[in-house]
C-alpha cells in the first residue's frame, strides 16, 4: 500500500499540469506508435491476395456444390443458415440475450421512476414549455422533430417495412436474409415514432406482440434443429422440400429459418428499441403513458415541454401555470 | 471516401455529431461493400451502421444527458 502513495500523488501532478513535459513526451510516443503501426499495416496489405482471388478451398467449393445441394442462388444464406446454421444459431440467442438484458434493466429502472413520479402525487398537468429554453438538444427525441423529419418518416415507413419483409423472405435467392429483413422491419416501427405518431408507435411496438414474436422466432430456429434431429439424425438436417432453384419457396429449411430469424430479429431490436423510447419519453414528459399524449398534442413544443418534465416531477409547483 | 469518413467519425468530438458522422460513414462503408460484390454484408452494414448503432446512441445520448442534470 506504501509504494502505491508516491505513484499516485505523482499521477497527481501531471494531470494539473496538462501542458507540459508530460504532454509533449505523450505525443511523441504516440507520433512514435501511430507510425509504427501505420508502417505495419501498409506491409500487411501489401501482402494480401488481389482482389477477387481467395486462397480458401471451401469459398470455391461451396461455389460449386450450394447451388445444387441446396437449390439457394444466395450462398451466403447457405452458409448462414445451413453449412453454419449452428453459429447462425448462436448469434440469434446473442441478440436475444442482449435484448432481454435491456428490457430487465431498463424496465427495472423505468418501474422505480414511475413509482417515484406517483408517490410525488402525480405529475402535473401539461408540460408548459414556454419557459424552459429549447437547449439546442435536436434530435434528442425524435416526437420533437421538425416536419421534414416526420414527413420523410411517415411517407418511409410503409416503404421500409416492406422491404424488409421482402429482404427476410428472399434470402434464398437475393442477397439479405433474415436478420437484415428484420432489422428493417424494426426500424420501420422506429420510423412510426419519428413521424410523431407515439400512440400507433406504442400499439405497432406494443411488449404483447414484440415478445411473443422474438421468442417464437428464437424457439423455432431450435425447433426446425431438432425436427432435423428426429427427422435424419442430424442437428438442422433438412426435411423441407427443396423446391426449384430461384423459387421462393427453394432451399427448404434456409428459407423457413430466415423467416423465423427474421421474426426474432424484429422483435428483438423492436422491444429494444421500444425500451430506449419509454426512457426518453418518461424522461421528457415525468409520467409513464399518459404524459405521452400531451406531449403528442403539443406537436412540436413537446421538445421545449419535455425537458422540464423531470424535474417537474421532483418539484411540482414549479412549471404548473 | 471510407478514409476520409473514419477520420472525420474521431475528430469529431460532440457525441451526438459523433452518432451522425458515424451513419454517414456507416453508408459509405455499405457503398464500398456493395461495390466490392459483398451484398450480404452491404445490405448487414446499411441497417446496423447506418441506422441501428446512431439510433441507440442518440437515444442513449438522451437517457444520459436527462440523468446527469
Amino acid at each position: 500500500m506504501r509504494t502505491g502513495e508516491p505513484h499516485f500523488a505523482a499521477r497527481k501532478r501531471t494531470q494539473r499540469t496538462p501542458g507540459g513535459p508530460s504532454g509533449a513526451v505523450a505525443r511523441g510516443v504516440f507520433i512514435v506508435g501511430a507510425a509504427a503501426l501505420g508502417a505495419a499495416l501498409v506491409a500487411a496489405s501489401a501482402g494480401l491476395p488481389a482482389f477477387g482471388h481467395f486462397h480458401g478451398r471451401y469459398g470455391v467449393m461451396l461455389n460449386l456444390v450450394a447451388v445444387a445441394q441446396r437449390h439457394v442462388t444466395d450462398v451466403v444464406s447457405a452458409v448462414n443458415f445451413d453449412y453454419r446454421g449452428i453459429d447462425t444459431l448462436g448469434e440469434e440467442f446473442i441478440l436475444f440475450a442482449a435484448s432481454s438484458g435491456v428490457v430487465l434493466i431498463l424496465r427495472e429502472v423505468r418501474g422505480n421512476r414511475q413509482a417515484e413520479v406517483t408517490a410525488a402525487g402525480r405529475a402535473p398537468g401539461p408540460p408548459s414549455g414556454a419557459g424552459e429554453p429549447s437547449r439546442s438538444r435536436g434530435g434528442r427525441d425524435g416526437s420533437g422533430g421538425g416536419d421534414a423529419v416526420r414527413g420523410a418518416a411517415l411517407l418511409s415507413a410503409p416503404l421500409v417495412l416492406a422491404v424488409g419483409v421482402e429482404v427476410a423472405t428472399h434470402g434464398q435467392v437475393d442477397p439479405g436474409g433474415g436478420f437484415q429483413g428484420g432489422a428493417l422491419i424494426a426500424t420501420a416501427v422506429v420510423m412510426v415514432y419519428l413521424s410523431g405518431e407515439v400512440t400507433r408507435f406504442r400499439r405497432a411496438a406494443r411488449p404483447g406482440l414484440s415478445e411473443p414474436l422474438e421468442a417464437l422466432g428464437a424457439g423455432a430456429f431450435v425447433v426446425v434443429g431438432l425436427a432435423g434431429v428426429l427427422g435424419a439424425g442430424l442437428f438442422l438436417a433438412n426435411l423441407v422440400p427443396l423446391g426449384p432453384v430461384g423459387a421462393i419457396d427453394s432451399g427448404g429449411t434456409i428459407a423457413v429459418l430466415n423467416a423465423v430469424v427474421g421474426l426474432e430479429v424484429a422483435g428483438g431490436l423492436t422491444v429494444t428499441a421500444v425500451e430506449y423510447v419509454e426512457q426518453s419519453l418518461l424522461a421528457g414528459s415525468g409520467g409513464g403513458a399518459q404524459g405521452s399524449e400531451g406531449r403528442d398534442a403539443e406537436g412540436r413544443d413537446g421538445s421545449g415541454g419535455g425537458d422540464a418534465g423531470g424535474s417537474e416531477g421532483d418539484t411540482p409547483g414549479e412549471s404548473s401555470p | 471516401m471510407v478514409a476520409l469518413g473514419a477520420t472525420a467519425v474521431v475528430a469529431s468530438r460532440d457525441p451526438r455529431r459523433q452518432a451522425a458522422v458515424v451513419s454517414i460513414y456507416g453508408m459509405l462503408l455499405a457503398v464500398l461493400f456493395f461495390t466490392l460484390g459483398a451484398p450480404d454484408v452491404g445490405l448487414s452494414q446499411l441497417v446496423v451502421g447506418t441506422v441501428l448503432v446512431p439510433a441507440l446512441v442518440v437515444l442513449a445520448l438522451a437517457k444520459v444527458q436527462h440523468s446527469s442534470r
